[in-house]
């Protein structure tokens, strides 16, 4: 017996997931209008049932495979009899129902066939059979066959009418061509490939959430017959009508069904799975049996597309389906079944022996649980008339969205009939309950409108208690009284300078107490304020300033910005507080509808929007505010985020109406505000408002003791993970708000209090409009947005913005007239949301490019306008890029090199048998090389000797000194040699205080200068190291590299001595393979070397960004100061090394760091790296210590294993402004990387230079990168995708082109062992990869030693290019064998 | 090419993919509406003389009046590929 058929197979699976669900059964309850004669009934049944192979199978199981067995009569039809009920026909229903609930074992029998007497005149039949042996189109030819019998047997005809073809000879001979099935291979390949991506799954009102289980109800949608004839008449339109009626109607209802998904998804990139009857030829059409395959149906969608437009593609897609629905040609996987299905029955069950028939499809009340949806579409009565079902799985959406989705489907399907040519996108499809909960829900209008602006109502508050303290800053406090004294002071001064209601004043100073007051006496001189960043750059600040049309530019103390703008008055605060004291001011407050502020935010077309909020506006968000987070409470408010961003408005005006207290914390006067630090230090305010980045680094810096018990999220997503975590922190004692709000709508303008119980999707909710807002979702054709799926917020307010300062046009694109027909103007955010509930809001990030970064709103635009205006620029965009994930810690038991102690989750680390790594088998072999290319004290001497000739300097060396034990020793070697040495010391501010005794007392007794070296732009440096390498170290040598080499030079000290142990030499400098077989000198190596130290010097990194590195453009720095290595001309063991220390100099072994480092920070990194890379970052230069004998192996695991102070950990992490949560990921990072195409020479240096002359420092992008073409889609546009996977792999944008030939292939194995990654193309270039020179310099040695031939080991550092470096070593294959060939005149020639 | 060539070619295709080869058919026989036919042999049945006769359909060729007979086919073929598409 042969097996089960490929149809067969694809069910037998479904049913083995889900054993105890009748999810199969296909079953009919037929009413006739006669009573059939039982007898022959049964007989009929018994002569097809008999003849069918398939309806005799049953299938068993062995070994977990299907077996097939085919009983030699098959099951009989029972009878019953209903005929004396009341409701007989109903309770046949009901009956039928009921039966139908229950599975059909595999094994058993797999059909059911009952007659019911329903009566004289009437009889019922209930004809179930397991999917597994039929389909609809041997349903129907059953049903068929059974009433030819019938009739046959009516009319005394006693022989067999039966002409069935047996099912598996039939289905094992379906014939198709070669040509065919290749091409059908391909098409569905492609289908397939295309569903493995995101279209798998269409998320039905944005429920993502996958089936588990078999429950599904049935929602029926009757058309009836007017709308049934209408869509026949529609599918022989043209546009609509093919090949035959069928297929258009199919065709058809795809339509419907895509534009459908569409509305309830906002997907644009749509499918679902379709059956194919599988009966190519006429033997069989005339089988009963299973033949039907699901297939992949694809569309896609366009904002334009109408009814018309899309069934055209709909048809061309139906096309194709059909044309390669080949037999077995489908490949079904859970990996690839779209969610939604649409079966599309033509077939309906005709007269039974002469007799008209009620058939009802009988649902089983389950279904497959990969399908949310199944749209059935069918008449089997034959009536004309259409009916719909509707089968959802239960575990998806709740019965609510379901009645809900078959309204919907009902309004676009009459939509479609009224008017073909309709766009999509416009049918409002929202029914009376869903209009009902958005009128509630914008029903926010119980409060008052403001009256006072909020000049009166702090103005209220200073006559009310004047003494109480408004402003502290540290030690100093103003009461509210001084308050007010002063800012009517200065705003005297500004009415003496001419300023006028309406007019503009511009502030530039750092947070202070004259900040607020110069903001309270703008307003109070009824102008607007318009806040500048203090550290702008002057481009920036000057076009700020003209373009506000501001008439007094009032500056901060200690602030000497000035301006190149003419007619511009500029004021300092504190003169102008000074020069108006006690002067009256004649002018009343100002009117709730006059300008409040001017505040810019980054705009598309290249030059910063400014937003204009007037009194009403602001007044109403603080009544709402104060209400909402306040309540009458007298609060301690923090002042710490920049006055430009609307987000500080909440806490700057906050206690000034209420009666609370401002708390100011300054900005230091780095490029980095780390004002929050000392808001948790201070531990001085009661409310706080911030974005999730400062609230995840609020939590870092610890919240346990905190006063903060209110706080209000704002500028970008919250993740629940962070609320949840901030809360937990908190005990619950904390009252988080995620509050939303673009500058536009005023601050805030919908809210939600997080619920650590209610709110456990990814994201808290944004919640409910705040009064006087009112808020409407609508896709791109202006229409609502049903629950559940993504739109454009709009939002209207009382006092919304006035519109954009001198930019008319974006203002009326931004700013339309309501739909309601009333004047109110509504504002188009740019950002998506959707309803999670009928009461929740749920925000998604931005429709247009718009980006958050760090909560600031980015335009790429204006970006790329910057990078554009740059002469040599071309091309550009800019793009965010995401933060990788990180890895996860290595799993598994850890073993260790029985030698070195290398532990086996370092990356390639192989163990042989004896348990040895293979570095160290490596190093075994090459130990006598390597020993070559270490020399002695005499070798020293004469490179001394040697540079003294040309030595202007008074000193003979300068010492790279951490005072740690090698560098001690090493320092007094070199003194005791003679030698006149300058000591040079980097303090990164994580020194321990054990090694700084040592450096001030060794230098001291030793009577060697020591220069201790720092610089402010340390922190950045470990932030960016931790990024690039996740450990601290590397940013801190190349920061003593950089800054050492730069000042040897100005001292003109020819040489520097480094204290790298031998060890850290071979982890930094040399692999042991450069000395394989021994065929490189000592001088080839450092020339490789010292190649390898120029490429990395200008890799662009924040050390190059943020030191002077003007003296490595060229080369002649390297000539004329030169690196030694101490260790590379001594050695000495460990014991003798620390009796030495102890005999001759105050050395003290450092206690306080833990470990043998001198250095506070390093935890840090190890602690970083574990977490990040899955293993410890000194596991190799300790295996080296030890491999060389500095370090035993007992003392190096010892240290690998040392336990980490997590808290300790955390609290740098924040102090040096790293986010830890890049590591969590509970807050979404974004940086920015701007892809550029250039013509000439450009070094990303000095593009950053020139962009920091027009930018302010949050939109330089983090990472520029070149490119020689921006690749584009085939529509045209910026093939955005691609780009950021070239980003994120660190790849450029050629296209792929596989390694081809012995060398390319070598070489791309090589480097995928080396940079760890896959999928090496020839046009990749080795550092974009990833690599850095050493690992170049390895690939080299590989290379030479795999093809026998000898190229420089920098090679690579001129030709990083994959192809590049393949043709070169294959031209010196070919040259030696050339050479060979010349010299020996046998080698026979080609 | 005759056009007795091209019916003849589309009925050996006809014959041996689409219907199996005991049906017998006439170029003048009813294709769609006779059942010998379902919508995936006329689909396949257009891919066939698309790819045999190298001349591309429109989507508003693949209208049932074409492909009524396989002499009204063979007809729409010898159009399709005197007009050089």
């Amino acid at each position: 017996m042969t097996g089960l058929t490929h149809s067969q197979t694809q069910i037998w699976i479904g049913q083995r997931l889900n054993p105890e669900s009748p999810l199969y059964n296909m079953a009919f309850g037929f009413v006739f209008p006669v009573g059939l004669r039982p007898d022959m009934f049964c007989e009929a049944w018994r002569r097809v049932a008999d003849g069918s192979d398939a309806l005799r199978t049953r299938i068993g199981e062995h070994g977990g495979n299907a077996t097939l067995q085919v009983a030699p009569t098959a099951r009989r039809t029972e009878v019953i009899d209903f005929g004396e009920r009341i409701d007989a026909v109903g309770d046949f229903r009901r009956w039928c129902r009921e039966r139908c609930a229950h599975p059909l074992p595999l094994d058993g029998e797999l059909i059911d066939s009952v007659l019911v007497r329903l009566g004289d005149d009437r009889t019922g039949w209930y004809l179930n059979q397991h999917h597994i042996v039929t389909d609809a189109w041997s349903t129907e030819l059953l049903y068929r066959q059974v009433g030819a019998e019938y009739e046959a047997l009516l009319e005394g005809d006693s022989g067999a009418r039966s002409v069935l073809s047996p099912y598996y000879a039939t289905a094992a001979a379906v014939p198709s061509r070669a040509a065919e099935r290749t091409a059908a291979l391909a098409h569905w390949r492609v289908r397939y490939a295309h569903r493995e991506g995101s279209a798998r799954v269409v998320p039905l009102y944005g429920r993502r959430a996958e089936p588990v289980d078999t429950p599904s109800t049935r929602l029926t949608l009757e058309l009836g017959a007017e709308r049934s004839r209408a869509l026949d008449r529609l599918a022989r339109q043209d546009g609509f009508v093919s090949l035959s009626d069928d297929l258009s109607r199919f065709a058809l209802f795809a339509t419907l069904l895509v534009s459908w998904l569409h509305r309830i998804s906002g997907r644009t990139d749509l499918g679902f799975d379709a059956p194919v009857a599988g009966r190519p030829t006429p033997e069989a059409k005339r089988a009963l049996g299973v033949f039907i395959e699901m297939f992949p149906f694809a569309a896609s969608i366009e904002p334009k597309d109408t009814f018309r437009t899309l069934g055209a593609r709909c048809l061309e897609e139906a096309l194709l389906f059909l044309r390669h629905a080949l037999p077995g040609m489908s490949a079904p996987s859970v990996a690839t079944a779209s969610n939604v299905v649409l079966n599309y029955f033509p077939a309906a069950f005709g007269m039974f022996a002469g007799v008209p028939v009620e058939a009802d499809w009988v649902h089983p009340g389950h279904g497959d649980s990969v399908h949310a949806l199944r749209l059935q579409v069918h008449d089997f009565s034959g009536s004309g008339r259409y009916v719909l079902h509707f089968d959802f799985n239960d575990g998806v959406l709740p019965t609510r969205l379901q009645h809900r989705g078959a309204e919907h489907f009902e309004k676009l399907l009459e939509a479609l009939l009224d008017d073909p040519d309709r766009p999509i996108a416009s049918v409002d499809v929202l029914v009376e309950d869903e209009r009902r909960a958005l009128a509630s829900l914008n029903a926010t209008a119980a409060s008052p409108l403001p009256e006072r602006s909020v000049v009166a109502m702090f103005q209220a508050q200073a006559h009310l208690d004047p003494d109480r303290v408004a402003l502290r800053q540290g030690d100093s406090e103003l009461s509210f009284g001084a308050v007010l004294e002063e800012s009517e002071a200065l705003a005297a001064s500004l009415e003496e300078r001419g300023v006028e209601p309406g007019d503009r004043v511009a502030i530039v100073s750092k947070r202070s107490a004259l900040a607020v007051i110069a903001i309270l006496a703008t307003l109070r001189a009824r102008a607007a304020y318009v806040p500048i960043e203090p550290f702008v750059p002057q481009a920036r600040l000057d076009q700020v300033l003209r373009d506000s049309g501001a008439h007094v530019l009032l500056v901060g103390e200690n602030s000497a910005r000035t301006t190149t703008v003419p007619e511009l008055a500029v004021l300092s605060i504190a003169a102008g507080i000074r020069a108006g004291a006690g002067a009256a001011l004649d002018r009343p407050g100002p009117e709730i509808d006059e300008l409040a502020y001017l505040m810019y935010t980054s705009g598309s077309t290249g030059r910063p929007k400014g937003v204009l909020i007037e009194h009403g506006g602001l007044a109403d968000y603080l009544n709402w505010a104060s209400r909402n987070y306040v309540r009458g409470d007298r609060l301690s408010f923090p002042l710490f985020t920049s006055l430009t961003f609307d987000l500080t408005v909440t806490s700057l005006f906050l206690p000034l109406i209420t009666g609370g207290t401002l708390e100011i914390y300054p900005e230091p006067d780095g490029a980095v505000d780390t004002a929050l630090r000392d808001v948790v230090s201070a531990n001085a305010v009661d409310f706080i408002k911030l974005t999730p980045s400062h609230l995840s680094l609020l939590r870092r810096l610890g919240l346990a003791g905190s006063r903060i018990r209110r706080m209000v999220v704002g500028g970008e997503n919250l993740t629940t993970h962070l609320a949840a975590a901030v809360s937990e922190d908190l005990d619950d004692r904390i009252e988080i708000y995620n509050e939303y709000g673009p500058t536009e709508a005023v601050v805030g303008c919908v809210a939600h209090r997080y619920d650590p119980e209610a709110d456990t999707d990814a994201s808290v909710p944004i919640g409910v409009p705040a009064d006087h807002v009112a808020i409407d979702i609508l896709n791109e054709a202006l229409t609502p947005a049903p629950e559940g799926v993504p739109g454009e917020l709009w939002i209207s307010r009382f006092g919304l913005a006035r519109g954009y300062h001198g930019l008319e046009e974006l203002t009326a694109e931004r700013f339309q007239p309501s739909s309601d027909g009333t004047a109110e103007l509504r504002y188009r955010t740019g950002d998506r949301v959707r309803m999670v509930s009928p009461t929740k809001l749920e925000y998604l990030g931005r429709l247009d490019r718009q980006l958050k970064v760090s909560g600031m709103r980015v335009e790429p635009g204006e970006i790329e306008a910057a990078l554009l205006s740059l002469p040599r620029v071309d091309q550009c965009i800019v793009l965010p890029r995401r933060r990788r994930a990180p890895a996860l810690e290595a799993r598994g038991e850890i073993r260790s090199c029985v030698r070195c102690g290398l532990p086996s989750n370092y990356p390639r680390a192989v163990f042989d048998q004896e348990g040895v790594c293979s570095v160290c088998r490596s190093y075994e072999s090459v130990e006598d090389h390597a020993q070559a290319y270490f020399k002695t004290m005499d070798d020293l001497r004469a490179v001394f000797d040697e540079s003294a000739h040309t030595n202007e300097s008074s000193y003979d060396c300068m010492m790279l000194y951490s005072g740690g034990k090698d560098s001690t020793y090493a320092l007094c070697q070199l003194v005791e040699m003679g030698l006149s040495v300058y000591a040079f010391t980097l303090d990164n501010g994580f020194i321990s205080d054990g090694a700084k005794q040592n450096i001030t007392k060794v230098t001291g007794e030793l009577g060697v200068p020591v220069e201790v070296a720092k610089t402010p732009a340390m922190n950045a440096i470990f932030r960016d190291s931790l990024m690039r390498f996740a450990n601290v170290c590397n940013g801190c040598f190349k920061t003593i590299y950089t800054l050492s080499m730069t000042r040897a030079r100005e001292l003109s000290i020819p040489i520097i001595v480094t204290g790298l142990s031998r060890g850290q030499m071979f982890e930094t400098r040399l692999t042991e393979e450069m000395f394989e077989g021994g065929r490189r000198s000592p001088e080839e190596i450092d020339s490789a070397v010292l190649a390898a130290r120029k490429l990395y010097h200008r890799v662009t990194d924040e050390v190059t960004r943020s030191l002077d590195v003007t003296a490595f453009e060229d080369d002649r720095i390297f000539a004329e100061v030169q690196f030694v290595d101490f260790y590379r001309y001594h050695d000495v063991g460990l014991d003798e090394m620390l009796s030495y220390l102890r005999r001759e100099v105050p050395w003290v072994r450092p206690e306080d760091t833990g470990r043998s480092t001198n250095c506070l920070i390093n935890d840090v990194g190890i602690y970083v790296h574990k977490k990040e890379r899955g293993y410890h970052n000194y596991a190799l230069p300790y295996s080296w210590d030890v491999r060389l004998g500095h370090k035993t192996r007992e003392g190096a695991l010892d240290e690998l294993n040392d336990a980490i102070d997590v808290s300790y950990v955390e609290k740098t992490l924040a102090e040096i402004g790293y986010d830890e949560q890049r590591v969590g990921a509970d807050v979404d990072q974004t940086s920015l990387e701007a892809f550029y195409v250039a013509s000439g020479d450009v070094a990303d240096e000095e593009l950053r230079r020139q962009l920091a002359e027009q930018l302010p420092p949050q939109l330089i992008p983090a990472h520029l990168q070149r490119v020689d073409t921006i690749p584009l889609t085939p529509s045209g546009k910026v093939d955005e995708k691609a780009l950021s996977r070239e980003a994120f792999a660190g790849r450029p944008e050629k296209p792929y082109r596989a390694p081809e030939g012995p060398v390319e292939e070598y070489l791309a194995l090589v480097w995928q062992e080396e940079l760890d990654t896959d999928g090496v193309g020839a046009h990749d270039s080795f550092f974009e990869l990833g690599g850095t020179s050493l690992t170049a310099m390895q690939v080299m040695l590989r290379l030479c030693q795999e093809f026998d031939i000898d190229l420089p080991l920098e090679t690579m550092f001129s030709h990083p290019k994959l192809t590049e470096l393949a043709r070169i070593a294959e031209d010196k294959i070919l040259t030696d064998v050339a050479d060979v060939r010349a010299a020996d005149p046998t080698t026979p020639a080609r | 090419m005759t056009a007795s060539d091209v019916e003849r070619r589309i009925l050996t295709f006809i014959r041996s993919e689409l219907v199996s080869s005991d049906v017998s058919i006439n170029p003048d026989d009813e294709l769609l509406s006779g059942a010998i036919l379902d919508s995936m042999g006329v689909v396949r049945l257009a891919a066939f003389v698309q790819e045999e006769y190298q001349f591309k359909m429109q989507p508003a060729d693949f209208m049932i009046e074409n492909f009524r007979s396989v002499a009204v086919l063979a007809h729409f073929v010898r159009k399709g590929t005197s007009t050089g598409q």
